[in-house]
């Protein structure tokens, strides 16, 4: 298979699953995970050649796409953390909208309360990413994943709760 | 109270498979114009150097040594910088990544501390011993011309200094937040 095939098969699988992992960086900003889910293919292009098999393919992409959204995140103005009252604005303005993504903006605004570490375990155990593949792309053991998610989902979970009453 | 897999149960569903675009444009780099910027300058110097060079005038061009070399040791650390930052695994895992990362950003923040302080003083070293010739060679109004235009110049060197200072110890605060167990 040419590695235009590849990458094509690749990007197709998983585009959405990066979408979304960008959109939990961005607290649900859809133009802006649309422009961070096309930074990490290119990434993702760029980088092809470094892919030596010793993971599988999912596993280097998830690395290279958490990189790549807090290396942005981290360097680009535009990716800067909105503050509440911004992120407010930006949701009313796109009421109107018919998107799923809104249900969720309790969730987007407390995993935004998470480290990075935190805020991309817990995106990626969203996505159902194996829990030993996720070990490898935080660079931590399987058992300490285990016991940080359940932590996450304990505090998101009261983290939603609380801030709806 | 709702548990967080009933929070989540439709995560699956946002979706943007129309949003997104088949063809890729790749971002420029910002290092990348410094670069240019500082090698039009070197250029502009060693041409100017050439065009005025007398080997009897040893403290004029003693001072253009100081300017021209001031700037190419920038361009070597500023390239060098941007090789560092290109040879960042980007598929190594988030842990071994942010350490390169924060590296990367003390190394920059040495080069804005120390290297760029001492490069820019030895710029304006040479530039002071330009000022004699200057002084003997141009009109007065455009000796004070160039004199007094310096200042500012000086002044907002000194300030984009401070800047990235104060830039590059913030990034490296926040990936050391950031990775916190």
């Amino acid at each position: 298979m040419s590695q235009k095939t590849e990458f094509q098969e690749l990007y197709s699988s998983f585009k959405e699953k990066v979408y979304r992992l960008c959109l939990g960086y961005l607290k649900g900003d859809e133009a802006l995970a649309v422009d961070l889910t096309q930074e990490v293919f290119i990434k993702v292009h760029e980088h092809w050649s470094s892919f030596k098999g010793n993971s599988s393919r999912a596993t280097w992409l998830y690395r290279i796409a958490v990189n790549t959204c807090l290396n942005q995140l981290r360097r680009d103005k535009k990716y800067k953390k909105m503050s509440l009252d911004q992120l407010q604005d930006h949701e009313a303005s796109q009421v109107s909208k018919d998107s799923s993504t809104h249900s969720f903006k309790e969730l987007y605004r407390c995993i935004n309360k998470l480290n990075a570490v935190n805020k991309s375990i817990i995106l990626l155990e969203l996505e159902e990413v194996p829990q030993q593949e996720i070990a490898g792309i935080i660079g931590i053991n399987h058992g300490a994943v285990r016991t940080r998610i359940n932590r996450i989902k304990d505090q998101l979970s009261k983290c939603i709760n609380y801030e709806r009453l | 109270m709702k548990d967080f897999n009933t929070l989540t149960k439709n995560w699956k569903t946002q979706s943007a498979s129309d949003l997104l675009p088949e063809q890729f444009q790749s971002i420029k780099n910002k290092q990348s114009y410094t670069v240019i910027i500082l090698s039009i300058t070197a250029v502009i110097l060693i041409a100017f150097a050439i065009w005025v060079f007398n080997p009897e005038v040893l403290v004029f061009n003693i001072g253009m040594a100081l300017m021209i070399i001031s700037l190419l040791v920038r361009i070597i650390l500023e390239i060098s910088s941007i090789k560092e930052n290109n040879s960042l695994k980007l598929n190594a895992s988030l842990h071994h990544y942010f350490e390169k990362i924060q590296k990367y950003h003390q190394n920059r923040l040495k080069i804005h501390q120390v290297w760029t302080p001492v490069l820019l003083s030895t710029y304006w070293l040479g530039f002071i011993l330009l000022i004699p010739s200057f002084k003997t060679n141009l009109s007065n109004i455009m000796f004070q011309y160039v004199c007094w235009s310096s200042i500012p110049i000086a002044v907002v060197m000194v300030w984009l200094i401070a800047r990235e200072v104060k830039k590059e110890k913030l990034i490296s605060q926040e990936i050391e937040d950031e990775v916190k167990i």
